[in-house]
């Protein structure tokens, strides 16, 4: 997501838009700097073993069904 | 005929974290936010033929665990407000990164906002969507989100000032004058 445009359209040519250099809340921005540190903590956690297990389970599950 | 598909798996795999990130902001503690990913994973799971290759996997993983979150409330009857508090005290304090960070005035400061204005600053300046793909999350239009971000910015810009000596190493001790001044 980082040093992505402003401003750009899509594959289907909708629009989206982000945080303007010199808003606060860009990347490297006072307040987005900041708020990207408070998500990177969490994000740093490592991913709970059930939440990997459930992932495998329902792969599984699903290529068996299809076999 | 639903074949495996690998890329699936792998492509929830890659958006864990930044959904745990999100449920904790929503939920406030460890433990409801890992059941709400884990609910989100298997209705993800269950209705993934609904998934649009090509468009952006993570807002629409977002888009469920929000529905999941808030009709739970809605069941519970409990008001969103009631998790105030709860994303800033379930979260450990992180030693300042480089001096400059001091991600617990942060969290005192985002713990003060609305629960709406709270989501969207979040979604736009710390999981990084646009604003766009923030209010399909949160199913609003598009200047609704920019006017919440807005006021949510405005606000946090203060309350940092204000504690904004704490940005250049300012010992504890005023630190927490301020914190004092702005408690309950």
């Amino acid at each position: 997501m980082e040093g992505r445009h402003f401003d750009m359209e899509d594959e289907d040519g909708d629009k989206r838009s982000w945080p303007r250099p010199g808003d606060p809340l860009a990347p490297g921005g006072r307040i987005g700097a900041r708020l990207r540190a408070l998500y990177k903590e969490i994000e740093s956690e490592p991913i709970p073993e059930t939440l990997i297990d459930l992932l495998e389970q329902l792969d599984e599950a699903e290529r068996r069904q299809s076999r | 005929m639903t074949e495996p598909s690998p890329s699936f798996k792998k492509a929830m795999l890659a958006a864990l974290p930044s959904l745990r990130a999100f449920a904790m902001s929503l939920t406030g503690r460890p433990d409801r936010a890992d059941d709400l990913v884990q609910e989100t994973v298997m209705r993800a799971w269950a209705k993934q033929e609904s998934f649009q290759p090509g468009t952006n996997m993570n807002a629409w993983l977002f888009t469920i665990l929000r529905n999941l979150f808030y009709s739970q409330m809605r069941k519970r009857g409990r008001e969103v407000q009631d998790t105030d508090g709860a994303f800033t005290a379930s979260l450990g304090v992180a030693p300042p990164q480089d001096g400059v960070m001091d991600l617990a005035d942060l969290k005192n400061a985002l713990n003060r906002l609305p629960p709406d204005q709270r989501e969207a600053i979040l979604l736009i300046g710390a999981s990084g969507f646009s604003y766009e793909e923030a209010a399909e999350i949160c199913g609003c239009a598009v200047g609704t989100i920019k006017s919440r971000v807005n006021r949510a910015r405005n606000r946090l810009q203060e309350i940092l000032d204000v504690s904004g000596s704490g940005d250049y190493g300012s010992d504890a001790g005023s630190r927490s004058v301020v914190s004092r001044a702005f408690a309950g």
